[in-house]
């Protein structure tokens, strides 16, 4: 009868403890999804604090660096995220943090250190079965690097038909930089006019002309030194802001471009882009 | 009598599975001070604060103070370090901390009234920031006696300070203004090297261009040349001042660097109390 009741009483305790954390778990989940993230990293602390078994410790990190990210603080989510590798236990919780930490790199544009994770991921037998993951986010390191090609064909490779239109929709959209600059050195004006800025392309075409035409003057009428000094503080002035125009004009719109995607994108799968 | 042991276990653990054990009083007062430790101030705070004033002990509300200087809420950090009893062993403690939220929030008068007030404690620590404030405010240089309180290396670096604030390197925005009548001397004058020779450069040019249309009879040219080299002149003039007037506040700034890495490198000449042993 003592026996009974002292594996009784253990018993009661442990699944007391236990269910004292899967509650505590749950309050934080509950903050958590309400987007409060400041409280959220609290009770995720407190969580870790007290599951002395380190039951919930990987989870607690992960939801961390989460909250942190959603907050936009990359460092801090870094940091929890690295914190959260150190102590996966399985497979499936390693290639999770490291996804994450690609994620964080593809969403702060370190577009190199992304594929380098994914390549090393790639390369490691251990991930074997998550190939098909691996290329998923290799596509979205392709969309915010703007190669939109690449990211359809990967899109179309695992059948995510969405996805490759909206690659495909996000490239007949796309102006190319180098276009617009070598456009704007032939004929100034013509970049802004590739980037639908037509009143400044046709400011600048007429600003040009008009220091051109006063430059050439300057020459034939032998004034070799008004002419040097009107072709360089006006002419090249004028030239040369055309072109940079030009350059900011077609990566504004590129920007405007990918933000308007991510938007309908986020709005719709929060949990699938980076 | 086992059946009634077993009621009452049973119920017990009942009853405390309703409740979030994690949240009671003692468990918020253990993860408070586990986030303070973890220099999580502004959460230790919240934590803190969810506790019933029964239980706040002298170091918590040191530890209170010591967050909210923390995370630059001088008033609410001053307003805890007060409520610390005169006969705590954490007065003297708490009253440079306050020393400190004053000379944080640059407040002079308050800095001395608390010295003051607390003569009979050992505030060195309150004193040293207080001379250093007054020489930061150019208040007033203090004497060889008064700089007994520092120590060795405290005192090079004061005397340094001293000189620094006695003979300061600031450059005189008349000076500047005179000099640039030579178009980019005034910059010269207040190191401003490159901003110097554009001046000149670029003033010389356009009193060149206008002679040379005045020369050649291109009446119209030499005035629009006159004018813009006249602006030119003119801006270089007035950029001289500005520029002296900028050296001295760089001057000044580079200073209050050196003086604010000096007192977090030296935690203010404040004593630590390690609240996480």
């Amino acid at each position: 009868m003592n026996r009974t009741f002292l594996i009784f009483l253990v018993l009661s305790f442990y699944i007391h403890s236990q269910s004292d954390l899967i509650k505590q778990k749950e309050y934080a989940d509950s903050i958590f999804f309400s987007q409060n993230y400041f409280d959220a990293i609290k009770e995720y602390k407190r969580l870790m604090f007290f599951d002395k078994e380190k039951i919930f410790t990987y989870y607690s990190l992960n939801q961390i660096a989460r909250c942190y990210k959603y907050g936009r603080k990359f460092e801090d989510s870094y940091n929890f995220f690295s914190l959260a590798l150190s102590e996966a236990n399985s497979i499936k919780e390693i290639f999770d943090v490291k996804v994450n930490i690609c994620r964080l790199n593809i969403i702060e544009r370190k577009i190199i250190n992304a594929h380098r994770i994914l390549d090393d991921l790639e390369k490691d037998s251990l991930f074997k079965e998550y190939k098909s993951e691996i290329k998923y986010w290799r596509a979205w390191a392709y969309f915010f690097e703007m190669e939109y090609i690449m990211a359809m064909n990967i899109f179309n490779e695992l059948e995510l038909i969405e996805l490759s239109n909206l690659s495909q929709k996000s490239y007949q959209n796309h102006y190319s930089v180098s276009t617009a600059k070598i456009l704007s050195m032939i004929l100034p004006g013509v970049g802004q006019f590739y980037t639908g800025n037509y009143l400044n392309g046709l400011g600048s075409f007429a600003w040009n002309l008009l220091s051109v035409y006063l430059t050439i003057k300057a020459f034939s009428e032998e004034r070799i030194f008004d002419g040097t000094v009107l072709a360089n503080f006006l002419w090249f002035r004028f030239y040369r802001g055309n072109i940079e125009n030009a350059e900011k004009f077609a990566i504004q719109k590129n920007e405007e471009t990918l933000h308007q995607t991510l938007q309908y994108f986020y709005s719709k799968y929060p949990e699938e882009i980076p | 009598m086992f059946k009634v042991i077993y009621w009452l276990v049973f119920h017990t653990v009942l009853l405390f599975s309703q409740n979030n054990i994690y949240h009671s009083q003692l468990n918020i007062k253990i993860f408070g001070d586990y986030l303070f430790c973890q220099k999580d101030y502004l959460r230790a705070i919240e934590e803190y604060n969810r506790l019933d004033s029964v239980l706040f002990s002298d170091t918590m509300i040191c530890k209170l103070g010591y967050s909210y200087l923390q995370i630059g809420d001088y008033e609410s950090s001053s307003k805890y370090f007060d409520d610390i009893e005169s006969l705590s062993p954490l007065k003297s403690y708490s009253v440079n901390y306050k020393s400190l939220n004053y000379y944080l929030k640059n407040d002079l008068i308050l800095l001395r009234e608390n010295i003051e007030l607390n003569q009979s404690l050992n505030i060195t620590d309150s004193k040293k920031l207080l001379l250093v404030s007054e020489i930061m405010n150019n208040k007033k240089l203090p004497s060889n006696k008064e700089l007994l309180i520092f120590n060795h290396s405290e005192k090079i670096f004061i005397n340094d300070l001293i000189q620094k604030k006695r003979n300061p390197d600031y450059k005189s925005p008349t000076v500047a203004g005179i000099l640039s009548i030579i178009p980019g001397f005034g910059k010269f004058y207040t190191k401003n090297y490159s901003d110097g020779l554009t001046s000149l450069l670029i003033t010389g040019l356009f009193s060149f261009l206008a002679y040379d249309n005045f020369k050649n009879s291109h009446q119209f040219r030499g005035y629009l040349f006159s004018v813009t080299a006249l602006g030119f002149y003119l801006g270089n003039i007035y950029g001289s001042v500005a520029s002296a007037y900028r050296y001295n506040r760089n001057y000044d700034e580079i200073i209050m660097i050196e003086v604010d890495d000096y007192l977090t490198q030296k935690n203010y000449f404040i004593q630590k109390v390690n609240f996480c042993e």
